[in-house]
């Protein structure tokens, strides 16, 4: 049941913090490729937030998890 | 795709070999060059983790080596493609070719590099007077908030340039400050014997009553509404 729990529900905000490190990557990857004034600006106004995000949504769910089995 | 002066120097080697800037003894490239290698391989290692995990979510739901796995993209990784990413934008934000990225500066970037100029800019940049960054050590202050304040600036035109809210022809924000000219120049020999700086004229410069450019200019060509579209 536990198992079937974590697949159906908990991997919501995992996903979504893939999903925002991904992006954060690539935008990061755009600008060791290519440095340029707009390059620069989107890797630190939406490519370190996102992935700011994306390690604080992984932060909520190890504690959701810890939560869950009475760790915490 | 810009690359950092030394690359580029030695691409330069390759099709003129006789011109050729030698590496120094056991040279292994830049900082720049590092931390652009470094920040791309941890950007695809990243990338790989999350793609593979993201089919194993997918198949056989989270389990707890999946979740170790996660670790590393999701929180190890970040930080050191946040530093390098600093460590080379910020870097390559100061090149020439950084400056000269924005349409609107072109004209400005082609008399930079046109020997046959005059104007103060070209003159300091033919010469090597500044060995690099050219425009952002003549467009910096010196001291502990310099480097903030011109990035502050860039950020600036950056905005102005994306929203179309500047005016042409450009014209320099700030009255040029001596302290610039004269942080490279004041304990220079050549500045100081100079028949043109009078020693009784020198606390003027000093205090910036009396300003460089208005001898020296001008600093950049006048550039007309046409050759900046």
């Amino acid at each position: 049941m536990t198992a079937m729990n974590d697949r159906a529900r908990a991997p919501f905000l995992l996903r979504l913090s893939m999903a925002l490190a991904a992006l954060g990557a690539l935008l990061s990857l755009a600008l060791f490729l290519h440095a340029g004034p707009y390059t620069l600006v989107a890797f630190m106004f939406l490519a370190q937030p996102l992935l700011l995000l994306a390690v604080a949504l992984f932060a909520v769910q190890v504690l959701k998890d810890l939560r869950r089995e009475r760790l915490l | 795709m810009s690359l950092p002066p030394i690359a580029n120097s030695l691409l330069a080697a390759v099709a003129e070999p006789d011109l050729a800037l030698p590496p120094p003894h056991g040279w292994i490239g830049t900082a720049d060059d590092w931390a652009r290698g470094l920040g791309i391989a941890f950007v695809l290692l990243a990338l790989a983790i999350l793609a593979v995990s993201w089919g194993r979510l997918r198949r056989a739901g989270l389990t707890p080596g999946l979740k170790e796995l996660l670790v590393l993209p999701l929180v190890v990784l970040p930080p050191a493609i946040v530093f390098f990413g600093y460590s080379y934008g910020i870097e390559r934000s100061k090149s020439i070719g950084s400056c000269g990225s924005c349409h609107v500066m072109r004209p400005y970037l082609a008399d930079l590099q046109n020997p046959d100029s005059s104007t103060l800019a070209a003159t300091h940049y033919k010469n090597r007077y500044i060995q690099e960054h050219h425009c952002y050590t003549c467009h910096t202050d010196y001291g502990m908030f310099g480097t903030v304040q011109a990035k502050i600036a860039g950020l600036a035109h950056v905005a102005r340039n994306l929203s179309g809210r500047y005016s042409l022809p450009l014209k320099i924000a700030h009255p040029y400050p001596n302290s610039r000219c004269l942080a490279c120049h004041a304990e220079s020999q050549k500045f100081r014997k100079s028949e043109g700086h009078p020693k009784e004229d020198l606390p003027k410069l000093f205090s910036g009553e009396t300003s460089c450019i208005d001898c020296h200019g001008p600093a950049h060509p006048t550039v007309t509404r046409e050759a900046s579209r």
